[in-house]
Formats: structure tokens, C-alpha cells, sequence
């Protein structure tokens, strides 16, 4: 009994820790520029709600077709992303290919601070036409994220054990078969852990998207983002401007956790 | 007789069309804009913000008489300088204006176009139609907007700083008593440091004294300020050009032509003594001021939680006003030079991208910006203040019912203006190719000094040698050298 | 079957899918992406770290000048330092309460989806926009968490003070970061197989034991993922500081001090020899840790 209370104290405690901040952005959402920056505790939480946020927001910014920037690079980056990281992973996990030496490799493109590799990189795409571009963009995004893919599913595809493979091997399934029938079901939860977090990554970048795209291509964050600094910070259109970019973040996160739970009927069969 | 009478009536006639038109002819407007055969559009950024957002219907006025479509791209102020030197050191040439804060104008003047070379070439007037529009622009403004003598930029809104106080609480019998009893003197703006030591501690009260007399249901603090690391460099300038100082000497021979630049023995001195007060001050301030940029101190003001904010931005003030009318009852705002009457000053402006596709066009649109009627634009509808003296000289806003707050704001610039005219072609920053790298080095390493990372003395330290490293590196024009 | 007089020369597909080409085959893509984005920014900074360059003109030649002054250069060794610092102390945390939560969470109860689908949320919020919200969250006056101490009649907190930002800072990063540790375990815990634990139960094996001696080794590998990946991350900790303290009081680290050498002050040379060094560092110490990692990982083959 105790350890149920126990249980839900520390969930309870870790959830209300997490959802404050965040309510408060949903709160600051719907509050007029006055009542943001009042100093009485009680109008945090009773005040006249307003659409104005909102109305600025969707009236006077582009704020959709900037979500659809991101939406675009993000979804297709992932797809990529995970193209790419899935079959270097296997790779790697299986054959040790390159030695661990290769695998470093890729892991260590995040090691570089990106406010110096900005540079060259923006020359470079300047050269190729690919400044404010979604290709571009969703390139560069790409080449981020397949270090961390690569090496998070790398992880996942360590759990499968090499007897599963090799029996079917010897039952004469061929390599493309033996991936695609036996090994990529296992590795499902890893897989949607793994593409979940490229998303929300590339969801929420800035300061590339900041610098490699002008207004074609930019991103619904170099927007909410450049709230802030203007002569007026506005708390309120960036606190409504993320509440909304949250969403589908949040959509996409529900059906991976979701995912990991069906992946607990895959693991069974593993016995 | 009649003859002659008729001769006189014609006479006078002409007169009168010939006093008309020139009268109509002397201040630039868009109907001075000649037939542009060059349609390419035109990318400029304009900042983020409710306010600038009302200056964009002004730009579109320019599309509408010339059918040169303007595209707006809206960054915030804090990323100009990094997005904007990226591509011009990339040559994308994609913003044909480039936005420049002044104190940029020497090191991007490799990336733009002399204004006058252009209106050589374009101006149906040639240089006089230009040397005429800037004749009505404070010329303290225009000098830092030149590299070497020629002008670069012109200003779209200017940023001087000021001093701010609450005058209801400066104009209360009880408080004037009060001071009077406690120090001997008369409650005034201050205009030397020790009045705003001084000011500053009367005013620092905790919850439950009293201010006008009644009960305080919050803390108040005599001071707020911008020590975060942001602006502490332009707080420091004031102090130092308050002081008759500089962060740097600029030495000139018998001509006038600069020799090179020194830091001297004085100067460092200076920035000690300045870097000491500025630290000396955070004691009647909010703790929060190690963190706050200047839109936490126009919080402070608005919501009555300060007195006196000692180095502000002038172009706030209509801001600060707007929320303190809301929420202190009676409250208002005064404007004062900060001490030593030499605040910080310069204006966001718009040059020629040399990389630019329409040169002709981007002209024009510049030439726009800063005429009379987009100026009175942005002074009236966005309450930003502008480079040119006639906006602010408008009866309208000195008549006594709109006096407050745009007259107050109208007058503070064309006096502050008038009052440093004659020392801000002097200063450092606006005569170094290295101006803009020293200017962000010293944010952080005055931050440091404020918050006790490091001592004063190894600041000043550091601020020299980087500044002589920094110099050394990026200005070739002109050496650097240290007084030891 | 009849075999053909001649060896029909094979096709680029059955080439690079034979037994020997496989494995590499799988890599291209990967090693293509590499090639052009990884070694071209590399190579230039280490060409500009010997030089002296503002953005304009040409650079100018200063051998190890840039270097020799990083070594001396005060507010660099303390950004490295602070830097180790959160280090430390957000992957110490990280690692034990994410462990605590997922081993919690790795079970049926009533509400789950909804419980795991909230615990998500820090991570969806971009980084940057989430550090201008904190500062104001935050603020000494205006602040939220201010404003709830005061109704409660505590006294405010400076979060912001010279010597508690740092932890400020690191708070700011567990916070938003700890599901990710969360999740990648329960994924893990998820993925283990449920016949070893069984035959451990039937044979009596308690709780603390099965942990120590069955999960905790099998976990082991996914630890040191989490741990290679969050140190990397970690050492280029920035996105909590922008919006916030800006590098001030005290609180300046590694990334910022390379951001605004290279990026604001536009000082390319100074700037990429930093990067340099903090690029050394990080790949020095992934090394290690990677070592460790691929040592766990060999009793399995």
C-alpha cells in the first residue's frame, strides 16, 4: 500500500514540475501585455483571457506558412534522417564496420560548437544556391541529426541477439529478408524513440534556421523567437506562438510512448 | 495707372508662384522621386515588434509611387548584426538597405555606398538635392552615421539615452520636504553623481514606507538600470563621456586628420571611476538588474517600482509612459541628460548594399525613409524618434495637450542634441573599423566587474589589452597604442 | 541448374549487396553526408585558427598567436571549467533519476499513456524560445516562482544570483532533458527479455538483487549511450543561456564564449581556434567513454 502512495507522489510531483512552466505559457497565451507583467499574484491565474495574441499572431505575422516551413523540413528531414541512420546502424551493430573508429566518426559531428561551423557552411551553401531553400535546410538538418540516430539505434539494435539472425540464416532467408521480417520489428520501439526525438529536434532548432533562411524557408521558430528584442518584448505572442507550435510535437510524442507499450508484445515473443 | 496697377498685380503674381514653389520644393518628399526604370524588388529587414510593424505601411507608400515592390524581412535587433555580416562578408547582395546601427557605419563601410556618390548619379538635383534634405537632420546623428567623412547611413530612429525620473514624485510638496530636511536641498533632477547618490538612497524604501505620502505595498528601489549583459557598455559610455572621458583617445594632428588612437592613463582611470560608480549604484537597485535589458527597466518605471532610471533609451519612453499611466494613478515621466549631459547616442539607419541589383531604387527608398513624411510617420504612429530636427519641431505636438509625452520627447533630443553636437564626432567608436567587435567585447567584460567575477582592476585591465588585440587586428587604418 | 560456360559478370546491386559489400553498401549515404558536411567546416576553422580574420579582406597570417593567447585567456579556462562543471551534475542527475522514473514507469498502471505522454513534454518546447520564458518565469520582480514565494510569505530568491545561476542553468537543462533519459530507458527496459527475469523470480531472486545483477548489466550499454550523447550535447550546453543570462554572471560557458568570439564580436581567427580546442576536448573525452562503451558491448558477440 505504501508503495502505491509512494508511487503516485513522486509521478504526481515530477508531472506538476514538469506542466507548470508550460502553463504557464498557455496562460501567458491569452493575457493582454499589462496583465503580463503585473506584479499580483492573483491575476496569474484570474484575469480577462484575449484573443489578441492570437489575432497579431495569425494577422500580422506569417505564422502558417511558417509552421508549414517547419512542418515540412522536419517531417521529411526525419524520414531521411532515419533512412540513412538505420541502415548505418545495422551496419555498425553488426558487423562492427570500420571498427568502432567509423562509428566515433559520426557520433563526433555534434562535437563541433555550431556558431563556428556556421560559417563555412553558409558559404558553402551560398555557392550551391541552397540559402533559404527547404532542401537546403532540410539537408543540413539531416547531417545534425544522423550522428545522434546512428548512434541511438546502434543501441537498440545491440538488444537484438545475433542467434535470431543467425538461425534464420541458416533456415536460408536472405540478409534484405532477415531485416526486414525479423530484425526491424524488434527494433520498432527503439526506431520510434529514435525518429520522435529527430523530430522534435529539428522542430525546435533555431539558429540555423535563423541564419540559412530568409523568409522562403523560415522556420515558425526564427518567428516566436524574434519576439523577443524588439522594441516591445511580447511575451504574450510568443507564449501563443509556442503554445501552438507545441501541438504537434506533442501529437507525435503521444504515438511514440504509445509505441514503446506495443513494443512490449514484441519483446514477448522474443522468449 | 491703371496700367501700372496691373503691372504690380502681375509682378506680384509671379512672385508669389515662383515663393510657392520654391516653398513646395524645399523639403524632399515622394513626389521628388523621379520615374525609376529599374522594377527589381528590394529586400531590406525591418526590426520585430508591434511598433515597427506600423512603420511598414509607411514603405509601402514608396511601392505605390514608384511600382518598386519592397520586401520586409522582420528580425529582432539582437540578431542584426550577426545575420546582416554574414551575408555581406558572403556577398549574397540579397538585402539591398542594409539596416545599420551607427556604431557600425566605419566597419561596414567596405559593404556600402557613399550616399553622395549615389545622389551624383542619380538625383536629379544631384548632391545639393541630398546636402538640402540633410540640412533639416541633427548633425550630431549624421556624423555617426559617416565613415571617413562621407555619409553612409541616414537615420530611421534614433536611440540617445536619458535619465529618467518620476516627476509627480520630484514635483510632491511631501517629498520635496522631506529631502530638503534630510540633505539641505532643493529636490532636483541630478546633475552631478553625488545628487543621484544621494536621490537614489532616499527613494530606496522597503514595503510598507511611505512615497507621496501614502503607504508603499511594495519594495522600491531609487534606482533601475540595465546591468545585464546586454547594455552595460552603453551605460558605461555615458559615465565615461559624462566624466569628459572615452574608452579610447582619438588623436588629431594640427588639421584635424586623426593621427592615431591612444589609450591613456586618464582614460583608464576613467573607466575605473566609471565602472566603480556603475557598481556602486547596483546597491539601490533591484537585484534582478545583473539580469535585465532595458525592457525590465521600462518595467520597473511603469509599474512604479523605481524612481530615477539613470541611462535609458530616450525611444522607450512613450513605451514606459504607457504602461506607467495604467498602473501608477498620477504617475509621470521626466527627461533629463543623463550625468554629465553626454549620454549615449547614435540611430538605427539604412545604407546602400554595394552588392545591391537596384541601386537607383534602393536610393530612393533610403532618401524616403529619412524624409519628412515618413519621419513624421514614425514619430507620430510608432513613437519612435527620428534623426531630423523639423519632425520634432512640429507646433502640433508643443501644443500644451499633446505636449506630454511627445513634446517632452521632441525637445529632450533636439536639446541633447544641440548640447553634444560638438563632441560626438570625437568619440572612438564612430572614427574605428573595430568598432563594432570592441563594442560587444565590452559588454561582457564590464558584466563581469558588476557582478564581482572579476575585480575592477583586472577588467580595465582586460578591456585594455583587448581593445589594443581587437584594434590592432581589425583597423588597419589607424594604430593603437597604450599609455603605460 | 546448368551452369553457364562464362561468369556472368555480376550487376552493381548483387555487388554491393554480396557478403563482403553489404555491410559498407549500408554506410554510404552516411559516409557521403559526412564527407561534404563535416569536413569542409573542420578544415576551415583549423585553417582560420592560425590566421587573424574580421569577415573582411584577407586573412591575415598569426601562427600560433590565437593559441597562446587561449591559454591565457582567463574568462576561456573558466568558461572550460564551468563548462565540467554542469557537466557533471546534469548527467549525475540525469542518469539516476531517469533511471528511478523509467524503472518506476515500466509497469501497468491506470493512466499511463497520459502520465508518459506529459513527461514528454519539456523536450517539445524549442530550446530557445523555453530559455526567454524561463528568464521571465524567473525574473527577481515580475517572475512567477517569485510571485508564488511571496504568497506563501517566503522571501523572493535572486535564481539569477552570482553564485546560484550556474545551478539555475543546470536546473533549466535536467529539467527539459530528463525525459529523454527517461524514455530511452523505458525503451530499453522495454526491449530486455522477460524469460531471464521470470527464471530469476522462480529461483527467488528479490528485487535490489535482479536490479543489481540482471538489469542494471543488460541496461548497461543504453547508460552509456545516454552518457556519450548528453556529454556531447552538454559541453556545447547554449540554447538555456540565451535567452537568459547571456554568459553574465558567471555563467559564462564553453559555447558561449566560442559564440560570441566568433558570432558577435566576428573575431573568426580567436573564434576557431576556441572552436578547435573545445572540438579536441569533446572528442578527447567521447573517446574515452566510447572506449568503455564498446568494451560493455563485447561480451555479447
Amino acid at each position: 500500500m505504501i508503495k502505491k502512495i509512494l508511487f503516485w507522489l513522486v509521478t504526481l510531483l515530477v508531472l506538476f514540475i514538469v506542466i507548470v512552466p508550460l502553463l504557464w505559457i498557455y496562460l501567458t497565451a491569452f493575457k493582454s501585455q499589462t496583465d503580463i507583467f503585473s506584479t499580483n499574484l492573483r491575476s496569474m491565474v484570474i484575469f480577462k483571457p484575449t484573443l489578441q495574441n492570437f489575432r497579431a499572431l495569425f494577422g500580422d505575422y506569417p505564422f502558417w506558412p511558417n509552421l508549414l516551413n517547419t512542418a515540412i523540413v522536419s517531417v521529411l528531414g526525419t524520414v531521411v534522417t532515419m533512412a540513412v541512420s538505420l541502415l548505418a546502424a545495422y551496419s555498425f551493430a553488426r558487423w562492427n564496420t570500420g571498427g568502432g573508429d567509423l562509428l566515433f566518426m559520426t557520433v563526433s559531428t555534434r562535437m563541433f560548437p555550431m556558431a563556428v561551423a556556421a560559417i563555412p557552411h553558409f558559404i558553402f551553401f551560398k555557392i550551391l544556391g541552397l540559402l533559404d531553400t527547404h532542401f537546403g535546410l532540410m539537408l543540413l538538418y539531416v547531417f545534425f541529426n544522423m550522428s545522434f540516430a546512428t548512434f541511438l539505434l546502434y543501441g537498440f539494435f545491440n538488444e537484438v541477439p545475433k542467434e535470431v539472425e543467425q538461425a534464420a540464416m541458416i533456415d536460408g532467408y536472405g540478409r534484405m529478408e532477415i531485416f526486414r521480417k525479423i530484425v526491424f520489428p524488434l527494433i520498432k520501439p527503439g526506431l520510434a524513440v529514435t525518429s520522435v526525438f529527430c523530430l522534435i529536434w529539428m522542430w525546435n532548432e533555431f539558429f540555423f534556421a535563423f541564419l540559412f533562411t530568409r523568409s522562403q524557408a523560415r522556420t515558425v521558430n526564427v518567428l516566436i523567437s524574434s519576439f523577443w528584442g524588439g522594441l516591445q518584448v511580447q511575451y504574450g505572442l510568443m507564449a501563443g506562438g509556442a503554445a501552438i507550435t507545441i501541438m504537434p510535437t506533442l501529437l507525435a510524442a503521444w504515438f511514440m510512448q504509445r509505441y514503446i507499450i506495443r513494443g512490449l508484445t514484441f519483446g514477448a515473443v522474443k522468449g | 495707372m491703371r496700367k501700372g496697377f496691373a503691372i504690380l498685380v502681375c509682378v506680384l503674381c509671379l512672385v508669389a508662384l515662383v515663393a510657392s514653389t520654391a516653398a513646395a520644393q524645399a523639403k524632399f518628399g515622394l513626389n521628388d522621386i523621379p520615374t525609376i526604370k529599374n522594377k527589381k524588388a528590394l529586400n531590406l529587414i525591418i526590426e520585430t515588434g508591434e511598433n515597427h510593424t506600423k512603420a511598414i505601411p509607411a514603405i509601402q507608400e514608396f511601392t505605390k509611387k514608384t511600382g518598386v515592390q519592397v520586401n520586409v524581412e522582420r528580425v529582432a535587433s539582437s540578431g542584426v548584426y550577426g545575420k546582416e555580416n554574414v551575408e555581406l562578408m558572403a556577398g549574397t547582395g540579397f538585402y539591398d538597405l542594409v539596416y545599420v546601427e551607427t556604431a557600425w557605419t566605419t566597419e561596414w563601410s567596405d559593404y556600402l555606398y557613399p550616399l553622395m556618390d549615389l545622389a551624383k548619379k542619380y538625383d536629379p538635383k544631384k548632391e545639393a538635392g541630398l546636402k538640402a534634405d540633410l540640412a533639416f537632420m541633427s548633425p550630431s546623428i549624421l556624423v555617426c552615421g559617416q565613415a571617413y567623412g562621407q555619409q553612409m547611413v541616414l537615420p530611421f530612429y534614433t536611440f540617445d539615452m536619458v535619465m529618467w525620473i518620476r516627476q509627480d514624485v520630484y514635483d510632491d510638496p511631501t517629498e520635496k520636504a522631506n529631502y530638503k530636511a534630510k540633505y539641505g536641498a532643493e529636490l532636483k533632477a541630478p546633475t552631478t553623481l553625488d545628487q543621484l547618490h544621494k536621490q537614489a538612497a532616499f527613494f530606496t524604501r522597503k514595503k510598507g514606507d511611505k512615497l507621496k505620502g501614502q503607504v508603499l505595498n511594495h519594495d522600491l528601489y531609487g534606482l533601475s538600470m540595465q546591468a545585464g549583459a546586454y547594455q552595460t557598455n552603453d551605460e558605461t559610455s555615458a559615465r565615461l563621456w559624462g566624466m569628459g572621458s572615452d574608452w579610447v583617445t582619438v588623436v588629431r594632428d594640427s588639421a584635424g586628420k586623426i593621427k592615431e588612437f591612444v589609450i591613456t592613463k586618464a582614460n583608464k582611470q576613467a573607466l575605473k571611476d566609471a565602472i566603480t560608480e556603475y557598481k556602486q549604484d547596483l546597491q539601490w537597485d533591484s537585484p534582478g538588474a545583473l539580469t535585465a535589458n532595458f525592457d525590465f527597466v521600462v518595467a520597473q518605471m511603469g509599474n512604479g517600482n523605481a524612481i530615477i532610471c539613470p541611462t535609458i533609451w530616450a525611444n522607450c519612453t512613450t513605451w514606459a509612459n504607457g504602461i506607467l499611466q495604467e498602473k501608477v494613478p498620477g504617475g509621470k515621466i521626466g527627461m533629463y541628460p543623463t550625468v554629465g549631459g553626454h549620454p549615449y547616442t547614435g540611430a538605427w539607419s539604412y545604407g546602400v548594399s554595394k552588392k545591391t541589383k537596384n541601386p537607383e531604387a534602393a536610393y530612393w527608398l533610403v532618401r524616403w525613409i529619412a524624409s519628412y513624411d515618413c519621419a513624421k510617420i514614425v514619430f507620430n504612429d510608432v513613437g519612435l524618434p527620428p534623426g531630423r530636427i523639423d519632425v520634432l519641431e512640429d507646433p502640433e505636438i508643443h501644443k500644451p495637450a499633446n505636449y506630454y509625452p511627445l513634446g517632452m520627447v521632441a525637445d529632450y533630443h533636439i536639446n541633447i542634441w544641440k548640447a553634444t553636437a560638438k563632441d560626438v564626432g570625437n568619440y572612438w567608436y564612430f572614427n574605428t573599423k573595430a568598432g563594432g567587435k570592441v563594442y560587444d567585447m565590452q559588454i561582457y567584460a564590464v558584466s563581469k566587474a558588476l557582478t564581482g567575477e572579476q575585480t575592477i582592476d583586472q577588467v580595465v585591465a582586460e578591456i585594455t589589452r583587448q581593445t589594443l588585440d581587437l584594434t590592432t587586428k581589425f583597423d588597419k587604418k589607424y594604430k593603437i597604442r597604450e599609455e603605460k | 541448374m546448368s551452369s553457364q560456360p562464362l561468369p556472368r559478370k555480376p550487376t552493381i546491386w548483387e555487388t554491393l549487396t554480396n557478403e563482403k559489400n553489404f555491410k559498407w553498401t549500408l554506410l554510404i549515404p552516411l559516409l557521403l553526408l559526412l564527407a561534404i558536411f563535416m569536413l569542409y567546416p573542420l578544415l576551415y576553422s583549423f585553417y582560420f585558427s592560425f590566421h587573424d580574420w574580421g569577415m573582411q579582406g584577407a586573412p591575415t597570417f598569426s601562427g600560433l598567436n590565437n593559441f597562446r593567447q587561449l591559454v591565457n585567456d582567463r574568462g576561456f579556462l573558466l568558461a572550460f571549467g564551468r563548462t565540467l562543471e554542469v557537466l557533471v551534475i546534469c548527467i549525475a542527475v540525469e542518469i539516476l533519476l531517469g533511471l528511478a522514473l523509467a524503472m518506476m514507469w515500466n509497469r501497468e498502471f491506470p493512466g499511463q499513456n497520459v502520465v508518459r505522454g506529459l513527461a514528454l513534454l519539456p523536450l517539445l518546447v524549442a530550446p530557445l524560445i523555453l530559455s526567454l520564458l524561463w528568464n521571465f518565469m524567473m525574473d527577481f520582480d515580475f517572475g512567477m516562482f517569485n510571485q508564488i514565494l511571496q504568497a506563501v510569505g517566503l522571501r523572493k530568491v535572486y535564481w539569477w544570483a552570482p553564485k546560484m545561476a550556474l545551478y539555475t542553468i543546470c536546473a533549466i537543462t535536467i529539467w527539459q532533458w530528463l525525459p529523454f533519459s527517461v524514455f530511452v530507458l523505458l525503451a530499453g527496459l522495454k526491449g530486455l527479455p522477460k524469460d531471464v527475469f521470470e527464471a530469476a523470480k522462480v529461483d527467488g531472486a528479490r528485487g535490489w538483487y535482479t536490479f543489481r545483477r540482471l538489469t542494471l548489466p543488460m541496461l548497461t550499454p543504453l547508460i552509456m549511450i545516454i552518457i556519450v550523447l548528453r556529454s556531447m550535447w552538454l559541453i556545447r550546453l547554449f540554447d538555456p543561456l540565451f535567452g537568459t543570462t547571456r554568459g553574465g554572471v558567471n555563467t559564462e560557458l564553453l559555447d558561449w564564449i566560442t559564440y560570441r568570439t566568433a558570432f558577435v564580436m566576428f573575431d573568426i581567427g580567436y573564434g576557431s581556434a576556441m572552436a578547435i580546442v573545445s572540438w579536441a576536448f569533446t572528442m578527447i573525452l567521447c573517446m574515452l567513454m566510447f572506449r568503455q562503451l564498446m568494451k560493455a558491448l563485447k561480451p555479447k558477440e
